[in-house]
Parts: C-alpha cells; sequence; structure tokens
C-alpha cells in the first residue's frame, strides 16, 4: 500500500515535467500525450519497483528492434513512435540508475 | 610503438586507396559552402590575415576567416612546394582520412588493452559510417571535416590530462586545437568541443571518489579552460568584436527556432540512431536509389544492433558506463527537436543564448554521437564475438565488409557531389589568363579599382557552365588577384541591398549616365562580363544583353576577350578613385527603402548620397553644403481589402497547419489567441441586447495579451496582400464601430467599447500597419509613413515613372490621400520620377497613400477550362519588379483545387508555386494570386495545373484578369537652396598600406565629405593631421547607403590616415595567445620543479 502512495506521489510529481519536457504542454488525445502519461508511470514505477527496470529494459529494446521492419516498409510514424518509445523509456532508466552510477560508476544488476 | 606504427602505417594505406580512388580522374573537387580551398591558398592567407576582406568588394568585415590561418598556410607551403590545388586537396585529405582512423584506434586502444582487432573496427567504424559519408564527406563542409579528423585526438589528450594532470598532455591538446582551428570557423563546433570536454572530464570524478578528486578535476578543466581562451585569443577577440552585430543581422530567432524544427522533422530517431541525414541519402537521393532498397536499408540496423549491444553491455562495467550515457546523451542532442522529450531541446534553444548556435544539431553535434558510438560499437561487436558467435573473426570480417558496402561511394570515389555528377571543378584557363592581364595592368601602374563581375549575384553562391560544371560560393575574388572583385552578396542586408541596385542598373531602360554613377560609385575600373554563367541557377541577367548593354556604352573600352570572359575597363578620364571629396551632396533618410530606387534619384554622376547610420535617427546633421534632403517612408503597406480576396481571418485559420508544421510555436499561439479574441467579439455583437461589459473586459484582456506581440505574426505576409494582422484588426475595428453606435447599449457599454477602439487603433497604428486616418473607408490603399526631420516645403515624387503608361490616364492625375483629405494631384514627369506638386509638412509624423489602381489585363484570353494535365497563360508585358495579382473565378469539378506556377524567363524551375483550394460543391467562386517578378524579369507565364491527375476532374475558369498592381513608392524631397559650387584645385592623393589601413595627403578648400568607397563600418576611423594637430574625424556618415563619408567642417591642408581600428584586437589577441603559452610554459615548468624538489 505504501509503495502504491509512493508510486502515486512520484507520479504526481514528475508528470509534469514530463509531460513539459515531451508535448511543451500541447496536452490532447494525441500519440505523445499518451507517451508522455506512460513515460511518467514506467519512470515512477521504476523508481518504485526496481525490479520492473529489467522488463522495461526488455521492452526499450524490443522497440528499439521494432523501428527497423516499419522503417524499411516505410510506416515512418510508427517507426518514429516506437523509436522514440524505446530511447525515452531507456532514457528513463538511465536516470533512475543515476546514484547507481554516481557511487560504483556502474549497474551491478540491469 | 611498433604495434602502433603497424597500425598506423594500415590506417594510411587504407586512406592512400580512398584517395587514389577519390582523384583517379585528377580533378578538383569544389562548390558548396566552401568554393575553392584549395585552388589558391596564398590568396585565402592574403585575405584571412586581415579582418577586412578587402577582395571580396565593396569590402566585409569577416573575422572568422583568421581562424583558417594555420589551415591555409599548411597548404600555402605545399602550394611554394609546386604541388598543383588537385594534389594538395589529395594530400589535405589523405592526412585527414589517416588522423579519423588511427586517432579514433588510439583512442580505443585504450579500452582494449588485449585485443588490437576492437580499436581497429573501432577506426574504420570511424572512417566509414553514415555520417561520415553523408554529413562530413558529401557536404564537404571542411570546418566538419577537421573537426572529425581532431576530435579523436582532442579526447585522447584531454582525457590524459584531466586523468593525470600532466601539463604535456595539455601542451598537446592546445596543440591539436591549434592546428584544427579552422574547424571553429563553424562556432557551434566550440560549443560542441566543449560539450564534449566537459563528458569527458564527467569520467575522471564517476564513480565518486570525493571531493579532492572532484576539486582536482574541475580545477584542471578550468586551468585548461581559461589557458584554451588565451591561446585562441588571437582570433576569438576579433570575431567576439565583430560577429556578434552580423551574426544578429542574418538570423532572427523564430526563424533559427523554425530551421531547427524543421531539421529535428527529419532526423527523428529512425534515421538518428542510423547516422543518416535523410535528406541527402533518401530525399534527394544524392547516391542514386539504392539506399531505397529494402535490403540496403537493412544494413545500419546491423549497426544500431551492435551499438546497443554495446550499449545494454556498458552499463554493467566501469570502464563503458559512462561512454553508454555519453551516447544517449549524444544521442539526445543530435536529434534536437524530434521526441522523445524535444520540448526540452526547444526551451533550452529558445532560453540559453549559447545553443542558439544549434538550429540544425544534427550537423553541428552529430560527431559527438559519432564518436561515442564508434566506442559502443567496438564494445557490441567485443560482446557478440565472444559470447553469441563461434568465429568472431568472421564475424567481424562480415561486418566490416558490411560497413564498406554501406559505404560504397566512399570507396568508389563518388562521395563529393551526386553519384551522377560528381562536385567535380576544372577551372577554364581563360581565369588564369585574364588574371594575368589584370596583374600586368597592376604593373603599368594602375593601382586603385575595382573589378565589376557581371551578372551579378545578389546570393553567396552562384553556378558556371564549366566543363563539369560549378555549383558554390562565388569564387571570382580567388581567381581575380589584382584588384578587389564585386562578384556576390554577403548575407548582410546592407551591403546586399547595395549591390542588388548595382546589378539592377546593367538594364537597357536604365540611363548609361546612371550606370557611370554607380560605377563610380563603387570605385569600379574594370568589369568582367562571365559568359560562362549559368542562369538558370539564380536571378541572373542574361549575359549577351549585358554584352550588348556594355558595347554601346562610350565611357567603357572594351578589352581582351578570355574566352567566355569579355573584359571592359572604365575611361581613364571617367574612373573615380577610391578616396574622393565631395561637394555636391544630398541628404538622404532612407527608411526602410533598398538602394534599388537609386535609380529614381541619381540626376548626375556627380551627386552624392550621404545618410545617417541609424536608419531611425532623424537628427538634422550639423553640417552644411548639401543641396536638397530626399526622405523615404519609414514604413509602407497594403491597407484595405479587394472584394474577391479570402477573408483575413479564413486565411489566418488556414496558416494554423503550417505554423505547426514549420515549428513557428510563437506564431502558432498568436493566431490561436487572436480567432479566440475573434469569436469573443463575435460573440458581443451577436449578444447585442445583453449585458456586454463582462464579454468587453475579457476582449480587452486578451487584447493586451496579444498586442505586444503582434508583430511577429505580422511578419508572414504574402507578398502583395494586406497583412494578416491588418486585415483582421480593420474588420475588428469596423465591428466595435458598428457596436458603439447600438441603441441598446448602455452609455458605460458604450465608452468601454470606445476606449478598446482607441487603444486598438493607436496600438495598429504604432505598428506600421494601419493608416493613421482611416478616411472611413475599405477600399483598397497603400499607405506610406514618413517621419519628417524639419518642418518645410516638400515636393511629393513617385518612382518608376515608365510604368505610368500602364495605368488609367497614365497617372496624369492621381487621386491621394494626404492625412486625412482625399485629394486629385496632377503629375508631371521629370528625369526619373513623377511629380506630385508640393506640399507644406510641419516636422514629425506624415503619412500619405493612395487607392491601389490596376494595368489593363496582362493575360490574352479571359476564360479557360483546365482538362489536360495544365494550361499555360502567357503574360504579356511583364516588368522586372513588378507586382501583380491574378484573379478570376473558379468551378471545380471532381477536384479539390488546382496548382499555380510561375515561370520567368526560361527557367524551368518555377519561382512561385501555390495550391488554390477550391470547394466542389459551391459553384462559380473567386479566387485571388498575388505575386512579384524578379529584378531579372523579362518574360514569364503562369501555369494552371490541376490538383489530380483524374481523367473526370475538370476545373473552368472565368474573368480571368493578371494585372499590375501599382505600388510605386512615394517619396518626399525638401530643396535646402544651399548649393556649393564645387571648388576647383582640391585633390586629394593616398596610398594603401594593407588591406586595413590607408594614408594620404588632401587639399580641401571648403567644407565638404571625404568618401572612402569600402562598405561601411563604425570601425573604420579617419584622422586629421593639419601641422602638429591631430583629430579623429567624429561625423561619419553612410555615403551612397553603403561606403563611409566623413565630414570635414574646415578647409585646409592635411595628411590622413584611414585605419580599420578591429584589426588592432588581433594584436591583442595574439598578445593574450603569447600570455597563454606561458602560463602553460609555467604550469609545466613548475610541475617538473617540484619533481625534481621531491
Amino acid at each position: 500500500m505504501k509503495k502504491v502512495l509512493k508510486f502515486f506521489i512520484i507520479l504526481i510529481l514528475v508528470l509534469p515535467f514530463i509531460f513539459f519536457f515531451h508535448t511543451g504542454f500541447l496536452v490532447g488525445f494525441t500519440v505523445p500525450s499518451f507517451q508522455a502519461a506512460l513515460f511518467s508511470a514506467v519512470f515512477a514505477s521504476a523508481l518504485v519497483w526496481p525490479v520492473l527496470k529489467r522488463y522495461v529494459f526488455l521492452l526499450s529494446a524490443i522497440l528499439i528492434v521494432g523501428i527497423a521492419p516499419f522503417y524499411i516498409f516505410n510506416i515512418m510514424d510508427w517507426a518514429n513512435m516506437l523509436g522514440s518509445m524505446g530511447i525515452g523509456f531507456v532514457l528513463l532508466l538511465v536516470l533512475s540508475y543515476l546514484p547507481d552510477f554516481i557511487k560504483r560508476g556502474y549497474v551491478e544488476k540491469l | 610503438m611498433k604495434n602502433y606504427a603497424k597500425y598506423l602505417l594500415l590506417f594510411t594505406l587504407i586512406s592512400g586507396l580512398l584517395i587514389f580512388s577519390w582523384f583517379r580522374y585528377g580533378h578538383l573537387y569544389g562548390g558548396g559552402d566552401v568554393g575553392l580551398q584549395t585552388y589558391n591558398p596564398q590568396r585565402m592567407l592574403e585575405n584571412a590575415r586581415f579582418v577586412w576582406w578587402e577582395s571580396a568588394g565593396p569590402g566585409a568585415a569577416l573575422p572568422q576567416g583568421l581562424s583558417a590561418i594555420p589551415f591555409q598556410f599548411g597548404l600555402y607551403l605545399l602550394q611554394m612546394v609546386g604541388f598543383s590545388p588537385v594534389a594538395m586537396q589529395a594530400i589535405l585529405f589523405f592526412v585527414l582520412l589517416t588522423l579519423m582512423g588511427f586517432g579514433m584506434y588510439l583512442f580505443v586502444s585504450a579500452f582494449f588493452p588485449g585485443s588490437k582487432k576492437y580499436p581497429l573496427v573501432a577506426g574504420l567504424f570511424y572512417m566509414f559510417n553514415p555520417y561520415m559519408m553523408i554529413q562530413v564527406w558529401h557536404r564537404f563542409i571542411h570546418t566538419t571535416i577537421i573537426f572529425a579528423a581532431a576530435l579523436p585526438f582532442l579526447a585522447i589528450f584531454w582525457t590524459k590530462w584531466i586523468q593525470e594532470g600532466k601539463a604535456r598532455h595539455l601542451l598537446f591538446f592546445l596543440l591539436t586545437t591549434f592546428l584544427s582551428v579552422y574547424a571553429f570557423g563553424t562556432y557551434a563546433f566550440i560549443l560542441a568541443v566543449w560539450v564534449f570536454l566537459f563528458l569527458l572530464t564527467i569520467v575522471a570524478i564517476v564513480p565518486w571518489q570525493g571531493r579532492g578528486r572532484a576539486a582536482k578535476a574541475g580545477f584542471r578543466f578550468l586551468f585548461a579552460f581559461i589557458v584554451w581562451i588565451l591561446i585562441n585569443a588571437w582570433w576569438m577577440i576579433p570575431v567576439s568584436q565583430i560577429s556578434p552585430a552580423v551574426l544578429s543581422e542574418q538570423h532572427k530567432t523564430e526563424e533559427s527556432l523554425m530551421t531547427l524544427i524543421t531539421i529535428s522533422a527529419q532526423e527523428i530517431l529512425p534515421y538518428s540512431l542510423q547516422l543518416v541525414n535523410p535528406f541527402y541519402l533518401i530525399n534527394q537521393a544524392d547516391f542514386g536509389n539504392l539506399y531505397k532498397n529494402p535490403l540496403f536499408e537493412l544494413i545500419p540496423w546491423v549497426f544500431i544492433f551492435v551499438i546497443f549491444l554495446g550499449v545494454i553491455n556498458s552499463m554493467k562495467q566501469r570502464t563503458f558506463a559512462l561512454y553508454g550515457i555519453f551516447y544517449l546523451l549524444a544521442l539526445f542532442l543530435a536529434k534536437g527537436a524530434a521526441p522523445p522529450f524535444g520540448k526540452l531541446f526547444i526551451f533550452a534553444f529558445t532560453n540559453i543564448f549559447a545553443l542558439g548556435v544549434l538550429r540544425n544539431p544534427f550537423e553541428k553535434t552529430g560527431l559527438i554521437l559519432v564518436f561515442f558510438s564508434t566506442v559502443m560499437f567496438a564494445l557490441g561487436l567485443k560482446i557478440l564475438s565472444e559470447k553469441f558467435v563461434r568465429s568472431n573473426k568472421l564475424l567481424v570480417a562480415a561486418i566490416v565488409f558490411l560497413l564498406f558496402v554501406f559505404s560504397w561511394p566512399m570507396i568508389l570515389g563518388k562521395v563529393i557531389g551526386r553519384v551522377d555528377a560528381p562536385a567535380f571543378v576544372e577551372v577554364p584557363e581563360s581565369y588564369k589568363e585574364a588574371d594575368q592581364w589584370f596583374l600586368e595592368q597592376r604593373k603599368t601602374g594602375i593601382l586603385d579599382g575595382k573589378i565589376l563581375h557581371l551578372p551579378l549575384t545578389g546570393e553567396e553562391s552562384i553556378q558556371y557552365n564549366w566543363k563539369w560544371g560549378y555549383n558554390g560560393l562565388e569564387p571570382s575574388d580567388t581567381f581575380f588577384t589584382a584588384y578587389p572583385s564585386i562578384s556576390r552578396g554577403f548575407n548582410i542586408q546592407r551591403i546586399d541591398d547595395a549591390l542588388s541596385g548595382l546589378a539592377a542598373s546593367f538594364q537597357e531602360e536604365v540611363k548609361s549616365e546612371i550606370i557611370l554613377g554607380y560605377l563610380q560609385d563603387f570605385n569600379v575600373r574594370f568589369i568582367v562580363l562571365h559568359k560562362d554563367v549559368n542562369q538558370a541557377g539564380g536571378n541572373l541577367a542574361n549575359p549577351e544583353d549585358i554584352e550588348q548593354l556594355l558595347n554601346n556604352l562610350d565611357f567603357l573600352e572594351r578589352q581582351p576577350q578570355f574566352q567566355d570572359l569579355v573584359i571592359f575597363k572604365l575611361k581613364d578620364q571617367y574612373f573615380s578613385p577610391r578616396i574622393t571629396i565631395e561637394h555636391n551632396i544630398d541628404l538622404l533618410y532612407p527608411g526602410k527603402e533598398k538602394l534599388s530606387l537609386w535609380t529614381a534619384l541619381v540626376k548626375d554622376p556627380t551627386t552624392k548620397y550621404i545618410s545617417l547610420v541609424n536608419n531611425k535617427d532623424l537628427e538634422v546633421p550639423e553640417i552644411s553644403g548639401y543641396n536638397q534632403t530626399f526622405i523615404f517612408p519609414k514604413g509602407s503597406f497594403l491597407y484595405g481589402i479587394s472584394s474577391d480576396s479570402v477573408s483575413p481571418l479564413e486565411r489566418l485559420k488556414s496558416s494554423g497547419p503550417f505554423f505547426n508544421q514549420t515549428g513557428m510555436i510563437q506564431s502558432l499561439n498568436l493566431s490561436e489567441k487572436i480567432l479566440a479574441l475573434s469569436a469573443t467579439l463575435l460573440s458581443i455583437s451577436t449578444n447585442p441586447s445583453g449585458d456586454i461589459s463582462s464579454l468587453m473586459d475579457d476582449y480587452d484582456k486578451q487584447l493586451m495579451q496579444i498586442l505586444p506581440r503582434g508583430i511577429e505574426i505580422n511578419r508572414f505576409q504574402i507578398s502583395g496582400q494586406e497583412s494578416l494582422l491588418s486585415g483582421i484588426f480593420r474588420i475588428h475595428l469596423n465591428t466595435l464601430q458598428v457596436l458603439i453606435q447600438q441603441p441598446s447599449f448602455n452609455e458605460s457599454n458604450r465608452q468601454k467599447i470606445s476606449e478598446v477602439k482607441e487603444k486598438l487603433e493607436k496600438y495598429l497604428v504604432n505598428l506600421n500597419i494601419a493608416p493613421k486616418y482611416n478616411n472611413q473607408t475599405a477600399e483598397e490603399r497603400q499607405v506610406f509613413k514618413f517621419q519628417l526631420p524639419v518642418k518645410s516645403n516638400y515636393e511629393l515624387l513617385m518612382v518608376k515613372p515608365e510604368t505610368a503608361s500602364l495605368f488609367p490616364d497614365k497617372l496624369e492625375k492621381k487621386e491621394f490621400f494626404i492625412e486625412n483629405d482625399r485629394t486629385v494631384l496632377n503629375a508631371s514627369a521629370s528625369q526619373n520620377t513623377m511629380n506630385f506638386g508640393m506640399l507644406d509638412l510641419e516636422a514629425g509624423e506624415f503619412e500619405v497613400s493612395y487607392p491601389v489602381v490596376f494595368s489593363g489585363n496582362l493575360a490574352s484570353a479571359t476564360t479557360y477550362t483546365l482538362e489536360s494535365p495544365y494550361i499555360e497563360v502567357p503574360l504579356a508585358n511583364i516588368r522586372p519588379s513588378g507586382a501583380y495579382r491574378f484573379s478570376g473565378q473558379v468551378r471545380v469539378q471532381g477536384d479539390s483545387g488546382f496548382y499555380i506556377l510561375l515561370y520567368e524567363n526560361q527557367n524551368p524551375q518555377p519561382s512561385l508555386k501555390e495550391f488554390l483550394q477550391a470547394n466542389p460543391l459551391a459553384g462559380w467562386q473567386t479566387f485571388q494570386l498575388n505575386f512579384e517578378s524578379k529584378p531579372t524579369t523579362k518574360s514569364a507565364k503562369l501555369v494552371i495545373a490541376g490538383a489530380q491527375n483524374s481523367l473526370q476532374s475538370k476545373v473552368f475558369f472565368n474573368d480571368i484578369k493578371v494585372q499590375e498592381v501599382l505600388r510605386n513608392t512615394v517619396f518626399l524631397k525638401g530643396s535646402r537652396g544651399e548649393s556649393v559650387p564645387e571648388p576647383t584645385g582640391e585633390s586629394v592623393r593616398f596610398s594603401r598600406l594593407s588591406p586595413v589601413s590607408f594614408k594620404g595627403e588632401m587639399q580641401i578648400l571648403s567644407p565638404g565629405f571625404l568618401f572612402f568607397k569600402e562598405t561601411f563600418h563604425p570601425g573604420w576611423k579617419l584622422t586629421l593631421k593639419n601641422k602638429d594637430e591631430s583629430k579623429v574625424m567624429q561625423k561619419h556618415f553612410l555615403g551612397n547607403l553603403y561606403a563611409n563619408a566623413w565630414y570635414i567642417d574646415q578647409a585646409g591642408e592635411y595628411e590622413f590616415k584611414m585605419d580599420f581600428e578591429p584589426q588592432r584586437y588581433v594584436s591583442l589577441g595574439v598578445l593574450l595567445t603569447g600570455v597563454g603559452f606561458a602560463a602553460i610554459a609555467g604550469y609545466w615548468l613548475l610541475g617538473k620543479n617540484l619533481k625534481v624538489k621531491k
């Protein structure tokens, strides 16, 4: 319960920043808004339940690999959407590992 | 060391093979933004030594050229030894290629102590990745090529310096920056390199090893930064003193933001991950359509896979973890405003001044991404070959093979230029012969004068029809070494305006004495007519027409012709030296007008013009001896609307997607606010019976948010059409006027509406988009606003009298609004103007306007049916620089609209392409399109094309009209009656000490002006010495709208000296560079001393 509460607190704190960084507050039922919400939720989850980080990493890898077929078949909107999601997740995960990097210089366990 | 030598040899061999492939035909590469850097390094070096570039007439302050000195000096040494331009270029590229590969090999070697395989692959990847192929070699920007070669060495020496703190590493780092200083000619690379070095510094701090370690790294960073600034002071100080003003003239914020977003839209992740610039590789397909083949498209994804394998594994390794993060940060930087988190980049771009140079982040910071990609690639390959594959040698060989396959244009020597049109340049021998002829002229004692190259391009680049063609920076100032060349624009408004006037004067209809006036005022002695110019590449006049014109000018002598180069010389008696004393002066307030209007002013070649330096200055200068005052409008605009044009609100609504697409966020926000404001006003006007006070308050508040920022959107007006803002608020004003008269409102409501209306009116007038005197008319008017310095009698004049015959009554009786009075004025034509009589005017603001009138129809038919793919509408009697309106009625069947294209002269590319929407259900609809012809236009046609290639679609046109619109500028002339007789017996003698220093003697018999025919710059200082008294002249004016002119208030005999003062900053910079080297030497000696003591 405590963790759920922590999750929501972090979500509320990071949501405006991620919305601003990703959409410039041009909120609507658009892909960027959806992505921003997802980024916030994933980032908050990664901080609260570190065990999830591994799966998010895996998801990011799948998303990044997933760009290639869409790119080759010239479906650029989808390629871009997958790419930005994948790299967005990786950037947020790296942010969540920052204490590890500063302390040890690397991550013991992804 | 032996091992390194072996690999150095290997990279030398690879580079040698590449160079052999690139130069196997023995041709020089050139064009683009760099022109011909290796054609004549001696000439380049001579120019680069000075911050004032005299050779590119009429002169310009180009301090960034200083940073090219070490580069050009190196080439100059090769030239002295006797290497040809091709050999010099081949040697240069060979050295740079070797440095790229070997440098990266050395850097990555530190990560793989037990293996040489992965550093070798890293070196190859750094040389052959898509970014190097497209962005470095194909783009052919030399600063980027040098930056790419220097980056690994900067990283090696910097890392060693930060980690170990040994002065020799810092010295090697500084030496590398000195040798590669040419790269900083692209200012953004200064930021890029320090971002890069900052990241490398973090490696010394993380993992956290205590404050002591961090402080040490911090100190080393700071110390190196200060020494770096000192050592680069020799070029940075002049640049910092001169360039900001130039840059602010060249680039505006919203334009920069628009560029950033447009480029970022191309560099979305699917491309930036591949290190690919799709514009060249896919859109333009410069290397052919092979890169659109799915199999070929797959290759970079193999590299991405290896890189990401490296990134993921790097996180778990102390040596690599930070490099993985740096890769992600570099990717974030290089993709710019593209998602994810692109708005963070925009926020930083608009709020941090230094980031303003990153308008094209992929181009400017992409090399950092390539650098970290290479490290991750080497790691990924190691992981892949050691953990997943049995035969790792085969894997490495396969990956290297793929690298070579993808980079085939590099291997086959097709990388510079298009695959079907390599950027080979073979400068015709005639250029050398012509230059030799000019050098002979110089030997005969002709030292003063400039060469004017015709046709003159107003832009920086030009196209020539040489054997392999040429498309790039106009290179005449490199070819012609005897005299400065006036041959191109500078992308600096004042100089370009001046040159556009000069270029426009070489037309049949311009009188010969006006042409002579121009030649004298620009200190032209020779003309080189380039018959080898490719007209299709710009707004160039036809060289055959110019030749015919020049042949008939009796003040010119035709000289020898060298193939396509025809030389003319101004007869000695007509030549006007670079420095002259002038008394026949008119005072000019140019407002916002351009020098191309000059032809309307020049009465005879002896009249010269002076203006105040700042266009906004309106004071009357404390000078005497000028004859007349010419005042041009400080603003002019079209006001009112024609019955058949689209509503301005509709135009604004339809601009929304354009603003969105091109990233004009400020304009988008503003347009949304204006649309909301219009909706508020609509709800007020549709609710006349209710209480409108709260709605009116809302309107007022919204208006206050919009008004200060309105000017931004006003820039997006279509040429020849009323501005959006003006059109929308004109409707608002009319609506507010109706509301004031609404009987159902009480007095306080009316009062409120009245106040808001007044506020709005005042604002629009101040913004120069609405007339002060509205005259209660909605008809279309051309409005001119003046600021008069003194109360006087002024004559109202109109330019381009030759156009009068096109309009009703030949404009002999023209209706004007003189402030608030509507009146008809009679015209009398004089030599170069139409005169509309005298006006007695007070000092301050003055406004005059005239109703827009139209010429007869230039289109031969008025009814057309579009059934075939397109129809042509030939335009009879089209004139250069004319304003036109294409209008009519249209009915579409099975289509959503149609395209209108304008073709001028014989240019195969349209100069205008617009899509006009039409509703197939709405029957006959009116349409209107405004356009302007180019200054060189002699013939033109409009082409109407269907939107779809459907056989069922038809478009019917009726009442088609193409009319010239009278938009001629009016201006005012005041006679001062102080005409000073030209004294006889005055003399001025001078000698040129250097491009930045002149000295001489003069005798001036009455107060007058010293004209110095180099581009105006406040840095030029005139010092007069009379007996023992010496003084710097303060009254510095703009002469003939481009040159320098000083007022000399006392007659006498003087010695004078003219210096370009900012050149002194170079001396100061060199001094500081000495201090920098002393600091590093001191640090080194101190370190040695301490070591000995220990």
